[in-house]
């Protein structure tokens, strides 16, 4: 192919992708969803009475969106996608809606073929090299580098359209976006909160990668976003985030009553496995849990999950610390609940946590790469060694 | 390979009536455990003392409340009596070849109690010890001081931490211990009834998931000192290492007051849990690095040992 040619194509693909993810296109669509819903006709926000706003501060209904992962053409479908889950949430009452983490993978369907490619492809190392022929490289890395912008555009516009016509907090999952810090640039897993006026109330990016996403040549973030959805402390650490108390802890000490996890799991459904995450972090931290899982193949990935609201042990109904949770793990579901922020403040009073900060100076922060750095050559040496004890498995109990 | 295999011996001391009843009981399961392949035995929160207090009447009034049982059993049991019952543990460890960890105790010290747990070598030796490092508001009420140290002992090539009760709920010491390269968890809880499998799911099996090492629990059951526990001790493993993904090894099931198991641990197993899942390689030391100490700002601080009674 001459570079005149190539040149003319990717002006092309340009072109078209700015199209697919005009901003005030999606904008004037959502608002056209929201006129013909008649469901949402007569609903007032929850956040737009100032009292109301107030009292809400101690009582919410939130909801988590469980999401089949599909692909989309435009970024109109996005916007119709998105509206017609956080929609059904909204219309059951909630005023906070949390998106799972890669909630905007439907957007590599503005990619031209990209759509069926997700569908058929055995994975996304196949579906970005299936997408060559018009500009992407082989890695997902360059395919999701080279939709970030206008991913970006269409996903923000999305989400913000939807909080503003819904009026209502909207914590919008993840999607692999493009950074640039310091004069460099990078991919990252990233979402942000949008308030009931639309606004960007936060961004929050993946601290901890999954192998996956190391393998991608993400980078993981420095920091975590703490912010106040109406006057409530939040936070939203992605998914293998929750494996790390540590997360918890700095998000409760940064103020957090609820934490919200987006979450995109790449492995058949188990409940213990499942239970690795937010669940264990909810117990020991005393904060509400809002886990939003990401559903069904894509690009030869299954993701699973049961989307849920959790709470500590003892302000659960069954005392299992489950306020609502979805009854599948494959299927798209909003799971609600009412989360009452005077009962966990009264809980946390009753049960306070107790630290020995004593103890923990005895261990300097420098054993965590140690750590790493032992388990990583145990990890090697076997591996030349060869010995197949990795095998694992069974269990030997004379 | 690198292989230990644990044996958990739950027994209700309700169950005993006189410290000679206590030690012939004891001696002979512990026997009987080493006989079938146990090298490191252990045993449920409190047990180490309990043969001390076996047939002691407390003053009315002290069971309504299981924390003022435990202090009082401390301020009634001898310095003397804890040396003879160290002595009898260590000669039980040592006529069996095993590592055994008796169970705890609670143990005056100055201006309160220590919750301690010892490590009896098969040379007849106290190779270390243990102090609980977390309390409750209860457990501070009723005196109980907290250490500062999360010792990592050498046992049959495994490396073994300790965690004493409360301990348990707080991921920062099975986080430390594992930090330190620990294998096994030995967690001594003893958890008033009733059980829920919540609670417990709450404890070790989630830290043993977190950190992918080995978790013994051995859970205190029975009546004992005017309290009911729920026993229930149950060894665990990362869930890549269980067929079911339970991540539970070994359990005594509920219907069981005084019962054992054996559980043998293959370092194997772990490396698969930490080459299929590599937790540790995603430690985002920056952020902790920058924010974490910041979680431990508090008025809440537990009380802690002085220093020159931590080594005691």
């Amino acid at each position: 192919m001459s570079k005149l040619t190539m040149a003319l194509k990717k002006q092309g693909l340009h072109a078209l992708l700015m199209s697919r993810s005009n901003p005030d296109a999606i904008s004037k669509h959502v608002k056209w969803l929201l006129r013909h819903d008649a469901r949402l006709q007569h609903r007032v926000s929850p956040w737009s009475d100032p009292e109301a706003a107030a009292s809400r501060r101690q009582k919410l209904r939130v909801a988590a969106v469980q999401m089949r992962a599909c692909a989309v053409g435009s970024g109109k479908a996005y916007a119709e996608l998105v509206y017609r889950l956080a929609a059904r949430a909204a219309w059951e009452g909630a005023s906070v809606v949390v998106f799972p983490e890669y909630s905007g993978l439907p957007l590599l369907g503005l990619v031209p073929g990209a759509s069926k490619v997700a569908s058929s492809a055995p994975s996304l190392e196949d579906a970005s090299a299936m997408a060559r022929g018009i500009g992407a490289r082989g890695a997902p890395s360059d395919l999701f580098a080279l939709l970030a912008p206008y991913a970006q555009r269409a996903y923000v516009s999305t989400f913000a359209s939807v909080a503003r016509e819904l009026g209502v907090y909207m914590i919008s999952g993840s999607m692999i976006l493009s950074y640039e810090a310091g004069g460099v640039t990078g991919l990252q897993n990233m979402g942000w909160c949008f308030g009931p006026d639309g606004s960007r109330v936060a961004r929050y990016v993946k601290c901890h990668l999954m192998p996956m996403e190391a393998q991608w040549d993400l980078k993981p973030g420095t920091s975590l976003a703490a912010f106040s959805l109406g006057g409530v402390g939040a936070a939203a650490p992605i998914c293998m985030d929750a494996t790390y108390f540590e997360t918890f802890r700095v998000a409760r000490a940064a103020g957090a009553d609820i934490v919200a996890v987006p979450v995109a799991n790449p492995e058949p459904y188990n409940m213990w496995y499942a239970l690795r995450g937010i669940w264990p972090r909810v117990q020991e931290s005393q904060v509400f849990g809002i886990s939003s899982c990401l559903v069904g193949k894509f690009a030869g990935i299954e993701f699973t999950g049961r989307s849920a609201v959790v709470c500590p042990l003892e302000m659960s109904p069954g005392g299992d610390g489950i306020l609502a949770q979805a009854s599948s793990h494959d299927d798209e579901e909003i799971v609600v609940a009412d989360i009452d922020l005077d009962a966990l403040h009264e809980y946390r009073a009753s049960n306070p946590l107790r630290f020995n900060p004593k103890l923990y100076s005895n261990y300097p922060v420098g054993l965590y790469d140690r750590a790493r750095s032992a388990r990583r050559e145990e990890r090697q040496r076997h591996a030349s060694h060869g010995t197949g004890e990795d095998r694992g498995g069974g269990v030997r109990t004379p | 390979m690198v292989a230990l295999a644990c044996g958990v011996l739950q027994i209700d001391p309700g169950d005993y009536h006189t410290a000679h009843e206590y030690r012939l009981g004891v001696a002979a399961r512990i026997s009987d455990l080493a006989r079938d392949g146990a090298r490191l035995i252990v045993m449920p929160a409190h047990l180490a003392m309990a043969g001390a207090v076996a047939g002691r009447a407390m003053p009315p009034g002290t069971g309504r409340s299981r924390l003022a049982s435990l202090a009082w059993a401390a301020s009634v049991v001898t310095d003397r009596e804890i040396r003879d019952w160290q002595d009898f543990y260590s000669a039980a460890a040592m006529s069996n070849k095993v590592y055994l960890c008796p169970g705890s105790y609670w143990v005056q010290t100055n201006g309160g109690y220590v919750h301690r747990a010892d490590l009896h070598s098969p040379e007849g030796e106290i190779v270390g010890f243990a102090l609980q490092t977390h309390s409750s508001e209860e457990e501070e009420r009723a005196g109980l001081l907290c250490g500062t140290e999360l010792p990592v002992f050498d046992v049959g090539g495994l490396r073994v931490g300790i965690e004493l009760a409360t301990d348990v709920w707080y991921p920062e010491v099975g986080r430390l211990h594992a930090l330190q390269g620990v294998d096994v968890l030995v967690a001594l809880t003893a958890v008033p009834s009733p059980y829920t499998v919540w609670q417990q799911t709450a404890g070790l099996w989630q830290v043993v998931q977190a950190n992918q090492v080995f978790g013994i629990e051995a859970s205190l059951s029975g009546r004992w000192l005017g309290a009911r526990y729920h026993g229930r001790s149950r060894a665990f493993g990362p869930v890549e290492c269980t067929e079911d993904g339970r991540g539970v090894l070994a359990e005594i099931t509920a219907e069981s007051r005084s019962d054992r198991f054996i559980v043998t641990l293959d370092r194997g197993m772990l490396r698969h849990a930490r080459a299929v899942f590599p937790v540790f390689e995603h430690f985002n030391v920056g952020l902790y690095s920058e924010r974490l100490s910041d979680a431990y700002l508090t008025d809440r601080a537990v009380k802690i040992v002085p220093a020159d009674e931590r080594k005691a």
